[in-house]
């Protein structure tokens, strides 16, 4: 093989190619799927020339080893990787050997490469979406021995910028307290359940993968404790990234970026964006609590995160 | 198979029984920050589904700016938007009076879509689950089948899977809850029953339906547009095929 590729040498936990997701199609049950935290992606991508769409390697609690053909410039955000430094430019020269296999803080990392991952766009995304074999490459996790092709160079990566400030991301934690609006079931739930819900401290179970997060606590919330309305069911609806699904076992299932389009639990409550970052960094036996926000402060948390983006888009196309 | 083909590309409408010349009151509910829900009504049944999908094709006709995601299902319809988009202070506010707009332009119940006929074949060793069925709900092999193949279903809804179809109109005599124990692995074009309700399996995948058959059509091509056969709003037969038949029509590749 000539030209621009990365060799995956190994493959680690689960690395799949992601990008902002696929728009327009849950009507005909095709998730959105792309990055879970895609503030992480955007601004990797940001950093390294992209555009805020191209496509990134999403590495999931432990990453793979790469090896590059020719040099490079990456960018590592979301999740903290041993030996390489997260969230600014950084070269990578012909033949290197790049192992991001240790994690030391958060669940995801994204890994954007000057030029992007070059797989076909399938239904308006690179998404990889691996229940349907959808999108990625070939549908699937990568493996040993798969390459990957670069794209084209868009713009020269801004090598001279530094590390993106800790308080320009958002503040990622092993025990966040997540903040949340009332969903369309809110009033399923009784007022000292919905006490409950935001002073309980939930454990993060390892059944988790991009479709959920399985929280746990001591204290489930059981309908028997009139939590929810006695013998009512839900006609299956839409759902969102972020909603807070209560099955009947009482422990609460947070949606992320692969969720089904339609669900037939109760949702009594939804993470706000703004705080999907957070989510999407979780691990298992990590901590969660909830904190309930207006939807007007949600919107404006929305738009300051935006905003974050948009000074970095402004201060990268400065000479 | 070129039978097939044509009558997919047939457009089917009809009435649903209008009993009361009113209209009804919709309510939209915060879903997230970036979205809503509107509810048409609280039961799962025809007019309300028929209003579901006449809404539906109403909000894809007067698309509003920033809207990402239209997703009607047995109630309700679920709305996606990029609050960013927006210039307004409140984009929740902007998408509501849109769709109250719309709702209130809803008052023709009319189903409409594309029909289809899916050729099923009943026979071993695709109808994994026909002799179950037949026990339990205690009639003949031939009964169930015919009573699969009767009625004009409507596809309620499109999720689970891809392309997955949630099909009302299954008789009542088929109502079966869904088996105790879920297989791991359902092959595609399955067709299968549960809950009141039919379904097709687009992909491989696990699953708790009574599969009575399997269909040589594929509901699921990526590189199509659109990318699933069955969209909400469509009705659909199912019509008996020998695995002689079944096996021909998977070597022509139908879809």
């Amino acid at each position: 093989m000539t030209g621009r590729y990365i060799t995956v040498e190994r493959p680690g936990l689960l690395t799949t190619v992601q990008d902002l997701g696929r728009r327009g199609y849950q009507h005909l049950g095709i998730p959105v799927a792309g990055a879970a935290d895609s503030f992480a992606i955007r601004v990797a991508n940001l950093l390294v020339g992209n555009n805020e769409t191209d496509a990134c390697l999403e590495c999931t609690l432990s990453g793979p080893t790469l090896r590059w053909s020719r040099d490079a410039v990456i960018a590592i955000t979301g999740a903290e990787v041993e030996g390489i430094p997260t969230w600014r430019p950084v070269r990578i020269a012909a033949g290197e050997v790049l192992n991001l296999s240790r994690f030391t803080h958060g669940c995801r990392a994204y890994v954007a490469v000057a030029g992007g991952i070059d797989v076909p766009s399938v239904l308006g995304s690179r998404s990889t979406y691996v229940r349907a074999n959808l999108g990625g490459y070939q549908g699937r996790a990568l493996k040993s021995g798969d390459h990957l092709t670069l794209g084209e160079l868009r713009h020269q990566p801004p090598l001279a910028i530094r590390s993106i400030p800790v308080h320009h991301r958002p503040s990622y934690s092993s025990s966040p307290s997540l903040r949340v609006l009332h969903g369309p079931q809110a009033d399923w739930l009784a007022d000292a359940a919905w006490a409950e819900l935001l002073s309980v401290q939930f454990s993060v179970s390892t059944q988790s993968d991009r479709m959920g997060l399985r929280l746990r606590s001591d204290r489930p919330l059981l309908p028997e404790k009139s939590l929810v309305t006695a013998g009512k069911q839900l006609i299956s609806e839409p759902t969102v990234a972020g909603s807070l699904q209560l099955p009947p076992d009482g422990h609460p299932i947070l949606l992320l970026a692969d969720c089904q389009t339609l669900g037939g639990y109760p949702k009594p409550a939804t993470v706000i964006s703004a705080d999907l970052p957070l989510l999407a960094q979780l691990r298992p036996r990590d901590t969660v609590q909830f904190r309930l926000v207006s939807l007007q402060e949600a919107q404006h948390l929305l738009r300051t995160q935006q905003q974050v983006i948009s000074t970095l888009k402004y201060a990268l196309s400065m000479p | 198979m070129a039978h097939y083909l044509t009558i997919r590309r047939t457009v089917r409408c009809f009435q649903i029984q209008q009993t009361r010349p009113t209209i009804h009151s919709v309510q939209i509910v915060t879903l997230g920050d970036s979205s809503v829900l509107i509810q048409l009504g609280s039961h799962a049944d025809a007019a309300t589904l028929a209003r579901v999908h006449a809404l539906t094709q109403l909000l894809r006709a007067t698309q509003l700016q920033g809207v990402t995601d239209i997703i009607p299902s047995y109630t309700t319809i679920g709305v996606h938007y990029d609050l960013l988009v927006f210039s307004e202070a409140d984009p929740e506010q902007r998408v509501r009076t849109w769709l109250e707009q719309q709702a209130s332009k809803v008052t023709q119940r009319k189903l409409s879509g594309q029909s289809h006929v899916i050729p099923v074949c009943y026979e071993p060793p695709y109808a994994l689950d026909l002799d179950e069925v037949a026990r339990l709900t205690e009639l003949t092999q031939a009964e169930v089948i015919s009573l699969h193949t009767e009625p004009l279903y409507t596809v309620s809804a499109v999720g689970f899977l891809p392309g997955f179809p949630y099909l009302s109109g299954l008789p009542a005599k088929l109502n079966l809850p869904r088996r105790s124990t879920p297989r791991t692995s359902i092959s595609p074009g399955s067709v299968a029953i549960a809950a009141g309700q039919a379904g097709i399996y687009p992909l491989n995948s696990p699953g708790g339906w009574h599969v009575l058959g399997r269909t040589p059509v594929r509901l699921f091509t990526p590189e199509a547009d659109p990318p699933t056969l069955l969209s909400p709003g469509d009705t659909l037969r199912f019509q008996p095929i020998s695995a002689r038949k079944f096996e021909q029509l998977v070597k022509a590749g139908v879809r």
